[in-house]
């Protein structure tokens, strides 16, 4: 049933149900055909809240046909409190006799969730040998009418088939042993479902679960209570809803998940350009560069040789230039990719950034071990940063960068004696976001007079 | 003198080999990794190793543990890491796994070849050589309370070139002065700076290029 898509044309359907389910309200209120009218509108209503998720969701569109058929059922019976209506049998008639079938339906349902499809072979040919006996009780129910002594209708069948006596006898005895079967076969299948399950299947199945587990207790309840399964039947319409907000809170999940992963992925692609233009500019222009330079190393021999102090003088300036020129290149490259980190990890790298800063510098490293790149690379490009705003802007005398991990996270934090009062600044917000791109946190305080404090908590990664 | 050089740029050995080639070393081997580097002087020791630090396959230190290999197998053999940057760890750690003839030298330095030379004979010869520049950029380093404040010009400059690896010796004829006044200035530079002084080059070497990075 749930292997072949049941419907292509779900809203269609779900308008036919929902003009039922508004239909058999307007035809007056029954207590006893509530719950169908609240199960038929939990269905659809989670079912379309499914699809419009995803489109093609196969346990979606059986959410559909079960809110269509209980919508059926709701709108014949209440049509049988009205014999003066148009066809009145009939469509009575319709309301009565599915019921083994819509059980069935309502079992493949629950086994098909939450992916819609059948966890296996077994439950494949257990869901088949439900639909043949179901399907048996059903052209019973149909053709003798057996159910309709239990609904309190005013409109009678529409025909009389003979041997109803012993279409009844055999009902009464098949009726209970079917529905039975029928329960125990969806229950043990999701519970060997949870048991394989991974987490977020698992995470999907257990809304069903507390579900079913809260209509049994309102079930044993109602029965010591009142002695009826009446109020059981009416919390029956929160299973669909809670099937439905574990298939959308998954998807939600999910979504959220791909969303930090192409974040992540943008990061790595772009560390990954960084790093291949700083070892294009490293064995392609330094080193020619530096060729150069010994080539000019030996003008500047040649010319001392020969006593040509003016040419001698010029060779020294133009080689001192090109140095010049590539010391300069060289930061460039570490600013594009900073190799050190990569190859010495993240106290080098933060060593070399204090080497550098034009504000004294107090480093404090606690780092056991390497965490992951892309981690290790913000953390760098935060420390970075903070100096950067740190020398621009706050007019400090000191600034103190620590680093320190403890089990799988990264702490960072840039703190500076300032004027305080940064914004999140282009190059702040930047940071932000590369902080959130794998998965971690990022704070600013900088109140006015009070200097800057930069943090940032990074999983290991 | 019997050189090799290992550096996976070919541009740039080919250049080394060929100016070092006409200023009379001898150049026995030119590779492009580690290995291969290993392999050579194991085949036939040198005096003197050229090692680019950052070379296949990681481009990280595979010059520095190259080097390690082959002060196990060839202790003789003088040790000179070529860095395209100034890492001062990478010194440091070079002052800390040799006690002699090794040198931590920037890729500039080969653009003034008299220089050169003489900085790789001394390592060869096995003394200690740090770049100028790394030690002009520690010097240089800004401080919050600077302890360098409380030394002389004079002495300064002898902090220098000790961190450049430079013997009392050595640092009495660059500065022309006699080795008991260069000792002197010693003693008073790790007394102010509060340092334990030890007399083995690399170890000084090492204290005084630690407590310049601090």
């Amino acid at each position: 049933m749930c292997d072949d898509p049941p419907v292509p044309w779900s809203p269609v359907i779900a308008a036919l149900t929902g003009a039922l389910v508004v239909g058999g309200f307007v035809m007056g209120g029954d207590e006893a055909n509530l719950h169908n009218a609240l199960i038929a509108v939990s269905a659809l209503v989670m079912g379309a809240s499914i699809l419009r998720f995803h489109v093609r969701h196969r346990e979606g569109r059986l959410f559909i046909v079960v809110g269509a058929a209980h919508a059926v059922m709701f709108f014949g019976r209440q049509y049988g409190r009205h014999p003066s209506y148009p066809a009145a049998r009939w469509v009575t008639w319709f309301g009565v006799w599915p019921l083994p079938a819509v059980l069935v339906l309502v079992a493949a349902a629950v086994m098909c969730y939450p992916d819609g499809r059948l966890p296996g072979r077994r439950w494949t040919i257990a869901l088949a040998g439900l639909g043949a006996v179901g399907g048996l009780l059903t052209v019973v129910s149909a053709l003798w009418n057996v159910e309709y002594d239990r609904m309190g209708l005013l409109v009678a069948p529409p025909f009389t088939v003979p041997g109803r006596n012993a279409a009844m006898r055999v009902f009464d005895v098949a009726r209970p042993l079917v529905f039975t079967a029928i329960q125990v076969t969806w229950a043990a299948c999701i519970v060997e479902r949870l048991v394989r399950a991974g987490a977020s299947e698992a995470r999907q199945i257990r809304w069903l679960v507390y579900a079913v587990v809260l209509n049994l207790v309102v079930l044993v309840g109602g029965l010591i209570v009142t002695g009826e399964p009446r109020a059981a039947l009416l919390t029956v319409p929160l299973l669909p809803v809670a099937a439905g907000i574990g298939i959308i809170a998954n998807s939600y999940e999910a979504l959220l998940d791909d969303v930090r992963a192409t974040a992540r992925r943008i990061v790595t692609a772009e560390d990954a350009a960084r790093r291949r233009i700083e070892r294009d500019l490293h064995d392609g222009v330094q080193h020619r560069l530096l060729v150069l330079g010994i080539e000019l190393g030996r003008l500047v021999e040649r010319a001392d040789d020969t006593g040509d102090t003016a040419l001698a003088d010029q060779a020294r300036s133009s080689r001192d230039q090109l140095l010049q020129a590539t010391a300069e290149l060289r930061e460039l490259a570490r600013g594009i990719h900073p190799s050190v980190l990569a190859d010495d990890g993240l106290e080098a790298a933060l060593g070399m950034l204090a080497d550098r800063s034009p504000i004294p510098v107090r480093l404090h490293v606690g780092l056991d071990g390497r965490c992951g790149a892309e981690a290790e690379a913000t953390a760098f490009y935060v420390a970075s940063e903070g100096l950067t705003n740190a020398s621009r802007h706050s007019g400090a005398g000191h600034v103190t960068v620590s680093a320190s991990r403890t089990g799988e996270t990264l702490e960072l934090v840039v703190a500076d004696d300032g004027v305080g009062g940064a914004e999140l600044l282009r190059g702040l917000r930047g940071l932000a976001d590369r902080v959130a791109s794998v998965g971690g946190r990022f704070h600013v305080h900088s109140p006015l007079g009070e200097g800057t404090r930069i943090e940032a908590v990074i999983p290991c990664g | 003198m019997r050189v090799m050089i290992a550096d996976d740029v070919v541009l740039f050995r080919e250049g080394l080999a060929r100016i070092l080639a006409e200023s009379g070393f001898e150049v026995v081997a030119r590779v492009g990794d580690g290995d291969a580097l290993l392999a050579a002087v194991t085949a036939d020791p040198p005096d003197l190793a050229i090692i680019d630090l950052r070379m296949p396959p990681s481009f990280s230190t595979e010059g520095i543990e190259t080097a390690t290999l082959i002060r196990d197998r060839a202790p003789g053999v003088g040790l000179a890491l070529l860095s395209q940057h100034v890492e001062p760890h990478h010194a440091l750690r070079l002052m800390t796994e040799f006690e002699r003839g090794v040198g931590y030298l920037l890729k500039d330095r080969v653009t003034d070849l008299a220089g050169f030379a003489v900085d790789i004979r001394r390592i060869a010869a096995g003394e200690v050589v740090i770049d100028p520049e790394l030690v002009t950029r520690l010097v240089a380093r800004r401080r919050e309370h600077d302890p360098l404040a409380a030394l002389t010009e004079r002495e300064r400059e002898v902090l220098s070139l000790m961190a450049r690896g430079l013997s009392n010796t050595a640092l009495a004829e660059e500065l022309h002065l006699s080795v008991k006044t260069v000792e002197a200035h010693v003693r008073s530079i790790f007394t102010k700076l509060g340092l334990h002084l030890d007399e083995r080059e690399h170890r000084r070497v090492r204290a005084v290029l630690a407590f310049l990075r601090q």
